[in-house]
């Protein structure tokens, strides 16, 4: 029992973090075609920002939305120094892409640097009890009101998503981006102007995970590589350019883990090897991803 | 205060960094791509040469190749070296030079690639005004051959080769030397410490097992030798955002006490997890008590720094150790290498500074005892040269003996809080710093010199000397006149 409970919990707020990441490489991914390598810096950025705004006396609940407007527009300015100036391309076969993102990436983690600082930072948890709750154990595996909010905000996240692609006028043009650019554009949509609203959202998705995500990774530049990598596997089992599937894709390789690390002392060294074959099988069985809507190339 | 084992944990780690796999090669190629770019701009712009006070590269110069992360995520390696070599070069060009030679840094940038590596020390061998090479970054594994052939006096700075039984003479390469000290003394001291000093029977371990590998067979290693059983062995990986499994199952196996290998972030997650279980440490009897609440022993870079202090907050808990060596002890007014960076960068140092200035200097005072900049000249020179003093704590190499550190240079530290001493009896002091060094509130370490004062005053006399008079870092009692008793008590 107490291994399914830990599996249980394990699964749950990590793959509610990795989600809350994948989310910003799939919306990115569903408007242009692009994925966003600088979305795992997003994550430093946030937090690093988070930490400045703490460090001057704010609290961490102001800290939040400034850290999560610095993101979009970091965001923004991706979009318009990294994919812009490239003009119209087919991200398939120019590759140009990978490098400018990969490149606003290391300006963005540089600009920390210089500004902010490099050192690993703690920033206080956003949620340290509801309702009196501090926290308790189940079958002996502890649970913090924080683990609650990571994994509610990934849920939470996934729903408005939907619900904003589904049935607002910014979510149909998103859509219509998605599908088909040149149509939508002739259907009077301004694309750029979708694309550069998606890498927004996207860095503001990063920045605010980052916040959420300070009490269990703290902020540190490692987080943008090494879980911005996570991320994006986790993007792509889900179905890049699919809001379920990137919280699908999360929870996959949450589980995945959990039942390892249980199971096996060894468990984490072994990771690796198997999410990779768990990726490689679903792009087999699946090349689209598990949620994917497989791309209709138009005569 | 000790970044080194974070450094050189990164080190080791660059060459294995990522995540392996599909996704993996995209953005590792991405990664290759930006980091061999960045590192060559980084070489054409500034094969930065830097001799700290302006003197220019010429024939009268005596150049030193570095090859080190000034770039990625291990950056702050790169900081460090050049904060010490900057420093050290402008000391000695101020005092003359060597024999009247200038003395000039040439910088290459490894970022996390060791084929980046590889190629700085290809463009350096190819240099005949290069001496030798201070090597602080990824490649030094992939350039052994190399090097062995071109016969290149080559210090690893922050790279432990000593460990894995690579470093000559257990190898062949005879003109690689390393100053760091090596992860396996410092598991050995960890568990001689737990087994005579603290008398626990059975330790745990948990370690990064991308960064540190071989964590697990130093520890056995050392189990073995101290007559200690094992309570469990678990690993995590970089930038793992969970640990309760591994917890869960070092819980069961109660062990006294709990070794912890990794970088500050991981480790401060680590002992947070154990506080969520309500299994921190309390004191030694507790430790030893029915419910598991085991002492934390870790790695320098892991345990031992302010940072890690600070990440793990109040789950912290006074009496968490780790080792580290004498001549680390930067705040020690004696120790030379703080000065010249008061005095020509205005900057103090955070930790490690002294490793990469010694070992400039080894190659300095090779080419002054050679009289030459002949490589076998100079190899020959640094194994006879005796001991030798310049940043911190004197050193020597010996013909069968390429490791800088012995196990009298290492010491203990263990991290306090400057709210005062936890409750022993008899009661205790914190050292000196705490109102000299650090900041008001400051949660840190502090050294303890009970179990390896012998030692260390065998080892390095006049240093433990000024510890003790200085009372900085010990938890000895303090005499009414002022003298320091050797009778130092811990939790």
């Amino acid at each position: 029992m107490t291994d399914l409970v830990q599996i249980f919990v394990y699964g749950l707020t990590v793959g509610s973090v990795l989600a809350l990441v994948a989310l910003g490489y799939s919306l990115v991914f569903a408007t242009s075609r692009v994925v966003n390598f600088a979305q795992g810096s997003m994550l430093v950025v946030g937090g690093f920002v988070a930490f400045a705004v703490v460090r001057a006396g704010a609290p961490i609940w102001l800290a939040l939305p400034i850290a999560t407007a610095i993101g979009a527009l970091v965001g923004v300015a991706v979009h318009l120094t990294a994919i812009r100036p490239l003009g119209k391309f087919d991200p398939a076969s120019s590759v140009g892409w990978i490098l400018t993102t990969f490149s606003a990436s290391l300006v963005a983690l540089d600009l920390i640097k210089m500004t902010v600082g490099a050192e690993p930072r703690t920033i206080p948890s956003l949620l340290n009890s509801i309702g009196g709750w501090k926290g308790s154990t189940i079958s002996g595996i502890p649970v913090s009101p924080n683990d609650l909010l990571i994994v509610a905000s990934a849920l939470a996240l996934m729903v408005v998503g939907e619900i904003v692609q589904t049935r607002t006028m910014g979510g149909r043009a998103l859509r219509a981006v998605s599908q088909d650019p040149a149509a939508a554009s002739l259907m009077g949509i301004n694309t750029n102007r979708v694309v550069m609203t998606s890498f927004a959202v996207a860095g503001a998705l990063g920045a605010f995970a980052a916040v959420l995500l300070a009490p269990r990774l703290f902020v540190k530049f490692d987080n943008g590589l090494l879980l911005g990598i996570q991320a994006f596997v986790a993007a792509v089992i889900g179905g890049l350019g699919s809001t379920r599937g990137a919280v699908l894709g999360g929870y996959v390789l949450g589980f995945v883990g959990g039942i390892l690390r249980v199971t096996s002392s060894s468990g984490g060294q072994i990771e690796p090897l198997v999410i990779f074959v768990v990726f490689l099988l679903v792009l087999v069985v699946r090349p689209n991803g598990l949620l994917g809507a497989p791309v209709i190339e138009k005569a | 205060m000790n970044n080194e084992t974070s450094r050189r944990q990164f080190l080791t780690w660059a060459g294995r960094a990522g995540f392996g796999g599909a996704a993996l090669a995209v953005l590792a190629s991405c990664g290759k791509s930006g980091g061999s770019n960045g590192a060559s701009n980084n070489v054409s712009s500034g094969s930065q040469s830097s001799s700290g006070n302006g003197f220019k590269a010429s024939g009268d110069t005596l150049k030193i190749g570095i090859v080190a992360p000034f770039s990625g995520v291990a950056a702050f390696v790169g900081r460090i070296v050049s904060n010490s070599l900057d420093a050290a070069t402008a000391q000695v060009n101020a005092t003359g030079g060597i024999g009247g030679r200038k003395v000039e840094v040439v910088k290459r940038d490894t970022g996390t690639d060791a084929s980046a590596g590889v190629k700085a020390y290809q463009a350096m061998a190819s240099d005949k005004n290069i001496i030798g090479i201070l090597w602080a970054g990824s490649g030094l594994d992939e350039s052994r051959a190399q090097i062995a052939r071109d016969n290149m006096p080559v210090i690893s700075v922050f790279v432990d080769l000593w460990s894995a039984h690579q470093l000559y003479p257990a190898t062949k390469e005879r003109s690689i030397f390393q100053m760091i000290m090596p992860d396996r003394m410092a598991l050995d001291l960890l568990g001689q410490y737990a087994k005579e000093d603290r008398g626990y029977s059975k330790a745990g371990l948990i370690y990064d097992s991308l960064i540190s590998p071989s964590a697990k067979d130093y520890f056995t290693e050392a189990m073995a030798k101290h007559g200690l059983a094992t309570a469990g062995i678990e690993t995590y990986q970089l930038n793992d955002a969970d640990f309760g499994p591994q917890v869960r199952r070092l819980q069961s196996q109660k062990g006294q006490a709990l070794m912890i290998w990794g970088l500050a972030g991981d480790t401060a997650g680590i002992v947070k997890q154990i506080d969520k279980v309500g299994a921190s440490y309390v004191d030694t009897p507790t430790a030893k008590g029915a419910s598991w609440r085991p002492q934390i022993l870790g790695s320098p870079g892991g345990t031992g720094e302010h940072t890690w202090a600070d990440l793990a907050g109040s789950s912290a808990k006074a009496g968490t150790l780790t080792a580290w060596h004498v001549g680390g002890l930067n705040y020690l007014p004696s120790f030379a290498i703080s000065g010249w960076m008061k005095k020509y960068l205005k900057k103090s140092p955070t930790g490690g500074e002294e490793s990469p200035a010694d070992g400039m200097y080894t190659l300095l005072k090779a080419v002054e005892v050679a009289g030459s900049t002949d490589r076998q000249k100079m190899i020959s020179a640094i194994e006879t040269m005796g001991e030798v003093k310049f940043a911190s704590t004197p050193f020597s190499y010996a013909a069968d003996r390429h490791l800088s550190k012995q196990m009298d240079d290492l010491i203990l530290i263990t991290l306090e809080r400057s709210s005062g001493p936890v409750a022993t009896s008899p009661a205790y002091q914190l050292g000196q710093e705490w109102k000299d060094t650090y900041t008001a509130g400051y949660a840190g370490p502090t050294h303890l010199v009970r179990p390896t004062l012998e030692a260390n005053k065998r080892a390095h006399p006049d240093v433990m000397d000024e510890v003790l008079r200085l009372g900085y870092g010990t938890q000895c009692t303090k005499h009414a006149d002022g003298t320091m008793t050797n009778d130092c008590k811990i939790h």
